[in-house]
């Protein structure tokens, strides 16, 4: 029997694309969510921790993200480690594994080569990434461990042909069928962020992704995870527990708008997030530009509600009536004059432009009203 | 609005007052405290303030007499447009306001505050607030209606917007308008300057500035990263390559060591010809060691024989030298001779020439002294006569220019003394006073008076009693002092020259100049004889007496007596003993000359025979060297003759060598063709193999080296934070781009707006406004300048803008001056859609005389032209009797 938790894709030192101001707050919480992991390990008992690729974004990381990560791991010197480079800490010259650093980690052993390693009644089969630009599948190294006694993990990084209904042009492929192939009982994946299994022949789930330890970008579905992974014997069904561990919570949230009446719904909406560390809001419809100046108001406020608020307002456009029913009343036939001409430019100008005009005349409600107090 | 009459009952002084107001003007006149403030109060507290209100001014309308709480009441009949109304309004007790519409009949609007909002409505007015609840806007009225307590206009924010077109609406600047415009200038400033730049310090700018480092290190870590990836996989590249190279080079020793086995024959042919070479390297120098002995033998030779030869020349050229030598010694002793030949004939030509020069000076001497004593003789006879002359002259201490002046003066005085008796004036000096006269007429002297004083004196007479008489008498005693000192001078020349009259003087002055003539003739005849004294003639004479007295001692020689003949003339024969002696002199001088060039010679000829005869010396030196070398070589070399036979013996030997080498290199060619070719090329090409692994591990280390140095660095992780804070930042940008456009195009159309809305509302009342000034003023202040609130800022420029005058600087008067300018302007403009009336109380308090009655011809002129309504209050009714309306005394 062996029980280890998976992870992988902890990708140290990533740049957070599209989150702005937030990309230092997730660097940063990736580091602390390693400890989730381990502290997960430790409470589960488990025989050893395996990180299946892409511990760290890049080879060329920084000296201070490396010894992060070497010092927690330094922390659970009682947990043994298993490393394997994926295509982003590949092997080879200027490889991040290649720094002292992690010479002087007791507990963790980092797969340089296609070479098994035995653990008693379990087998490792890793298959490290050489390089990133070698792309080929890598499902042909294993052995052929069917006959083999004990059980037999292997551990790669890479896409799953057919994981997600993409058959071609995916890096890395390899092939399912690997672990019916060469009697493998589990073949822990990394390179995805989501949390993914897939079955062998015979259905028994033993391919898994674990996803990446802490959500990356709104779009991820199940990340913030680690497997605990239970194999009674060689041949058994896997018994896969997904286990939390991500320290920010995500969150998205669609929102229409119809009218004055929404800018109430959705203040009170976002007081249900309030949990939530990055918070991605997704406006449409319509609003008048008198509201203009309240829904600004509200949305500037959530900025500092949450670690990082962002908006998209794609979908989103303010009215700008022009008629003869509309009634513009500054107190002062000057302003109502300019306010008229804003209008009349909002009905004409490109969704660029409009946006300039748009501010405009919500500054000139503003300093009108600025004025009668 | 135009007002028609008003009806108070319990208003402070006035318990009961009606007043019809004209159409056109009213002046309200009347002594202080006589309530006609109070008619103003009551129309402005009737038509805007609320019925109820409980102020302390409405609290104050009760009179002072009243005990308890009374209603105070004012009703106000005025006209809106075509339609009349009438309003009643109670404060106080019993507060309460009714309006009527007055017609054919009477009909009832409303009441209390309905009543009082709809004055408001008709009138475009709002009810007036507090003081703490801002401003206030009571329409017109607040420019329309003057009391004694806002005299100044309203200034900026006091009120609010004056509605000056009623059809499209336009106003001049209003208060809020005002506020918006300076709170956008704030949110303006933000980005852009003055000048529509952007701000060097905006939002904008600064993002940029905070971007550009991060975007240029972002761009310099990613091309570090690119630069990784290409090392990268040019290091994969190189290191699948490398094996390929070295299996390359074992291949290639394997088929040069087979080679070299095919190769054994050509290494003893090679032997060989090592052999070969060293034999034909050691005849070579056999040869070498030969000729050389052979070619120092020779030498020796031919330089002993150069030697031998050229003495022999040598020693003719040395006695064809001693040859010449001999000839120019000869050539001297001859010159020798002739020179001496000439220094005796040039001594016997001296002793002739030094005698004919004695006689010729004795000869010439003796006529000399002869000419000097006739000299001398002449002269003492000229000079006794003018001495004699001279003794009977007489000396005179006057020139003949003095003694005319002299002359003319006397005649003067005579003249002078003369016209004074003729004038009958004689002028007397008395001691201490300025002068005096004595006065005659008809040579009687007049009276007994003696003027003293300088210009008049005064005489009496019997027949013409007293005269005055007036006289320069400083001139007169002037004159006076004239003649005496004439006098003085005349008698002092007279006296000097010891005469007795000036007459005795210029006979005795004639004859003096006679002796005067008499000697010049002879002085001029003495000069003619020599102009040199008597002594230096007779000194003269001693030494010509003396020098020939020198040369009668001299004798003379029986060759000198017999050469020099002295019958001869002596001159002659002198100049031909000169030129004898030049003659021999110059003949001399060139044989000398000669003779020392034949010197020279003999030197430079006696130099060459030495010359030549050190080098003789010196070859035959060398000769006996050369021939003591030559001795040394036969013994070394033998004879050259045995040099010559060993040199064709190491010849023979030679051309075999070369024979033998030539067959070994033939063998050699052969070889080369084959396996040698072979060998070669197998050799260069492991070397090049050699050197492309060499190159490719360097390569390999090279990159390894740069890959490991970047990575250690942290590039990826630092890009990751450039990249988070540049998108960062580029949102922000995004932000504010939109905000500063959307700031500029408030702007544009705001002032867009406001120009074509608020100056042309405003124009035309500033334009009447700066005309009535003129007027009222007569041109001096035609260009005053109102703001957008129709309030004057400055009264025009003094030449530079600078010291453009402000509303503050002009005086009292002035001010007010303008006040009332801008108010019927206002008011003028406001009549084109609606009457209006405008109320003044006490408007003249600065304004001087001539300017309130232009200010009053003013009013005529827009009443008759807009049918403008105005009311006067004042305690001043004569100021205004010019104005077309009516007068009401408020005391009546």
């Amino acid at each position: 029997m062996v029980k280890f938790i998976h992870t992988s894709d902890w990708q140290i030192g990533m740049k957070g694309g599209g989150l702005g101001a937030a990309g230092e707050i997730v660097r940063r919480a990736r580091i602390e969510s390693i400890r989730n992991v381990f502290e997960n390990a430790k409470v589960n008992g488990v025989d050893f921790v395996l990180i299946c690729g892409d511990t760290f974004e890049h080879n060329m990381v920084s000296s201070d993200d490396v010894s992060a990560v070497v010092t927690i791991f330094n922390e659970y010197r009682d947990i043994p480690i298993y490393l394997l480079p994926g295509n982003h800490d590949h092997l080879g010259p200027g490889s991040v594994y290649e720094r002292e650093i992690f010479s002087r980690v007791e507990n963790l052993t980092i797969f340089q080569s296609a070479e098994s390693i035995v653990l008693g009644d379990v087998t490792l089969h890793p298959i490290p990434v050489g390089s990133r630009f070698s792309g080929s599948t890598k499902a042909d190294d294993f052995r052929d461990v069917r006959g083999s006694p004990g059980i037999q993990i292997g551990i790669s990084h890479g896409s799953l042909i057919g994981g997600f209904g993409v058959a071609e042009g995916i890096d890395l492929p390899i092939d399912p069928v690997c672990v019916d192939t060469y009697g493998l009982d589990y073949l822990a994946l990394g390179h995805w962020h989501s949390y993914s299994s897939f079955p062998d022949s015979k259905g028994i789930p033993r391919i898994a992704y674990c996803g990446t330890h802490e959500q990356t970008k709104h779009s991820e579905r199940d990340a913030g995870h680690c497997l605990l992974v239970e194999i009674l014997e060689k041949g058994a069904s896997p018994d896969i527990t997904s286990l939390l561990c991500g320290s920010l919570a995500w969150e998205s949230m669609d929102f229409l708008v119809k009218d004055r009446s929404s800018i109430d719904e959705l203040t009170e909406s976002l007081k249900e997030k309030r949990s939530n560390d990055l918070f991605h809001l997704k406006l449409s419809g319509n609003l008048d530009v008198k509201f203009k100046e309240e829904l600004d108001a509200l949305l500037k406020y959530q900025k500092t509600e949450f670690k990082d608020f962002k908006l998209n307002t794609d979908s989103f456009r303010y009215l700008v009536p022009l008629g003869p029913d509309v009634v513009v009343d500054h107190s002062d036939p000057t302003l109502n004059l300019v306010e008229m001409e804003l209008r009349r430019l909002a009905s004409q100008e490109t969704s660029e432009k409009r946006a300039a005009v748009i501010e405009a005349l919500s500054l000139l409600q503003t300093l009108s009203r600025e004025a009668e107090q | 609005m135009k007002l028609e009459s008003i009806k108070l009952m319990n208003w402070k002084q006035h318990s009961y007052k009606y007043i019809e107001f004209d159409d056109k003007a009213t002046v309200i006149y009347g002594s202080n405290e006589k309530g006609k403030s109070t008619i103003f109060e009551a129309l402005h507290r009737g038509l805007f303030d609320s019925y109820k209100s409980a102020s302390k001014g409405v609290r104050k309308i009760q009179p002072l007499n009243a005990i308890g709480r009374v209603s105070s009441s004012v009703g106000i009949t005025f006209l809106v447009g075509d339609e009349k109304y009438l309003l009643e309004k109670t404060f106080n007790h019993n507060a309460g306001s009714t309006l009527y519409r007055l017609g054919d009949e009477k009909i009832f609007l409303g009441e209390d505050k309905y009543a009082d909002q709809f004055v408001l409505d008709l009138l475009e007015a709002e009810m007036q607030k507090g003081k703490s609840k801002g401003q206030s806007n009571w329409g017109a009225f607040y420019w329309l209606w003057t009391s004694q307590d806002k005299r100044e206009l309203p200034k900026d924010g006091d009120v609010g917007a004056l509605k000056l077109d009623q059809v499209e609406g336009n106003v001049m600047m209003t208060p809020k308008l005002d506020k918006v415009r300076q709170g956008f200038e704030k949110r303006y400033k933000i980005f852009y300057t003055n000048t529509g730049q952007q701000y060097t310090h905006s939002p904008i700018v600064e993002t940029k500035e905070k971007l550009e480092p991060l975007i240029s290190e972002r761009d310099g870590l990613t091309l570090r990263l690119s630069a990784v990836e290409i090392h990268q996989q040019d290091l994969n590249s190189r290191l699948e390559e490398l094996p390929r190279f070295i299996e390359g080079l074992e291949h290639s020793k394997e088929e040069h060591k087979i080679a070299i086995e095919d190769s054994r024959d050509y290494i003893k042919i090679k032997a060989d010809q090592e052999t070969s070479e060293a034999k034909i390297k050691e005849i070579h120098g056999a040869l070498n060691e030969a000729n050389d002995a052979l070619s120092r033998l020779k030498a020796a030779a031919s330089r002993i024989e150069g030697f031998r030869s050229d003495e022999g020349k040598l020693r003719d050229k040395l006695i064809q030298a001693e040859v010449k030598g001999q000839r120019i010694e000869d050539n001297l002793n001859k010159f020798t001779q002739r020179i001496d030949r000439n220094s005796d004939k040039l001594g016997k030509i001296d002793e002739l020439l030094a005698d004919a020069r004695a006689q010729y000076t004795i000869t010439k001497n003796k006529k000399d002294q002869e000419q000097v004593i006739a000299k001398i003789n002449e002269i003492e006879e000229i000079e006794n006569k003018i001495n004699e002359l001279q003794s009977g002259s007489r000396e005179l201490l006057v020139s003949e220019v003095e003694l005319l002046k002299l002359e003319q003066d006397d005649i003067t005085l005579k003249i002078k003394k003369q016209t004074l008796e003729d004038a009958g004036l004689k002028i007397e000096r008395i001691a201490g006073s300025k002068g005096s006269l004595e006065v005659n007429l008809d040579g009687n002297k007049l009276g007994n008076d003696t003027g003293t004083a300088t210009s008049e004196v005064i005489v009496s007479h019997n027949e013409f009693g007293e005269v005055i008489i007036q006289a320069d008498l400083e001139k007169a005693q002037d004159i006076k002092r004239e003649l005496e000192l004439l006098t003085r001078r005349i008698k002092d020349t007279i006296d000097s020259n010891r005469v007795n009259s000036i007459p005795e003087l210029r006979i005795i002055f004639s004859e003096n100049e006679k002796i005067n003539f008499e000697v010049s003739t002879l002085s001029a005849k003495r000069s003619g004889i020599d102009s040199k004294s008597l002594d230096l003639l007779r000194s003269e004479l001693m030494i010509t007496k003396e020098k020939a007295d020198g040369y009668l001692g001299l004798e003379r020689s029986e060759y000198v007596v017999k050469n020099n003949p002295l019958d001869e003339n002596l001159g002659s024969l002198l100049v031909k003993r000169e030129k004898e002696r030049r003659d021999t002199e110059s003949i001399l001088s060139e044989l000398r000359e000669e003779r020392d060039k034949i010197r020279e010679e003999r030197e430079v000829s006696r130099a060459k025979t030495t010359e030549l005869n050190v080098t003789r010396d010196a070859i035959i030196l060398q000769t006996r060297d050369m021939e003591k070398t030559q001795q040394e070589l036969f013994q070394r070399f033998g004879s050259e003759k045995m040099q010559s036979e060993k040199i064709i013996a190491e010849t023979e030997r030679l051309n075999a060598q070369l024979e033998k080498k030539a067959e070994l290199e033939r063998q050699f060619e052969e070889y080369k063709e084959g396996p040698l070719a072979t060998i070669q090329r197998l050799e260069n090409s492991m070397a090049n193999q050699e050197g492309i692994i060499q190159n490719h591990r360097a390569a390999i280390e090279q990159l390894r080296g740069k890959i490991i140095e970047n990575s250690l660095d942290g590039t990826y992780s630092r890009l990751s934070k450039i990249e988070s804070r540049i998108e960062s930042l580029k949102e922000r940008q995004k932000t504010e781009n939109i905000m500063a456009d959307a700031i500029k195009l408030l702007k544009k159309v705001l002032e867009a707006r406001y120009k074509g809305n608020i100056e042309e509302a405003t124009k035309p009342v500033k334009l009447d406004a700066a005309e009535y000034l003129a007027y009222v003023t007569g041109n001096l202040h035609e260009e005053v300048e109102l703001n957008d609130k129709l309030f004057p800022v400055r009264l025009g420029e003094r030449g530079l803008s600078e010291l453009a005058l402000d509303y503050e600087d002009g005086s009292s008067g002035l001010r007010e001056a303008i006040g009332l300018c801008v108010r019927i302007a206002i008011a003028k403009n406001l009549c084109s859609f609606d009457s209006q009336c405008l109320i003044l109380d006490d408007p003249f308090v600065h304004v001087s005389a001539d300017r309130s009655m232009r200010i009053i011809e003013l009013i005529n002129r827009i009443v008759d032209e807009t049918g403008l309504q105005v009311l006067i209050l004042t305690h001043r009714p004569s100021e205004f009797t010019g104005l077309t309306g009516k007068m009401i005394d408020i005391q009546s």
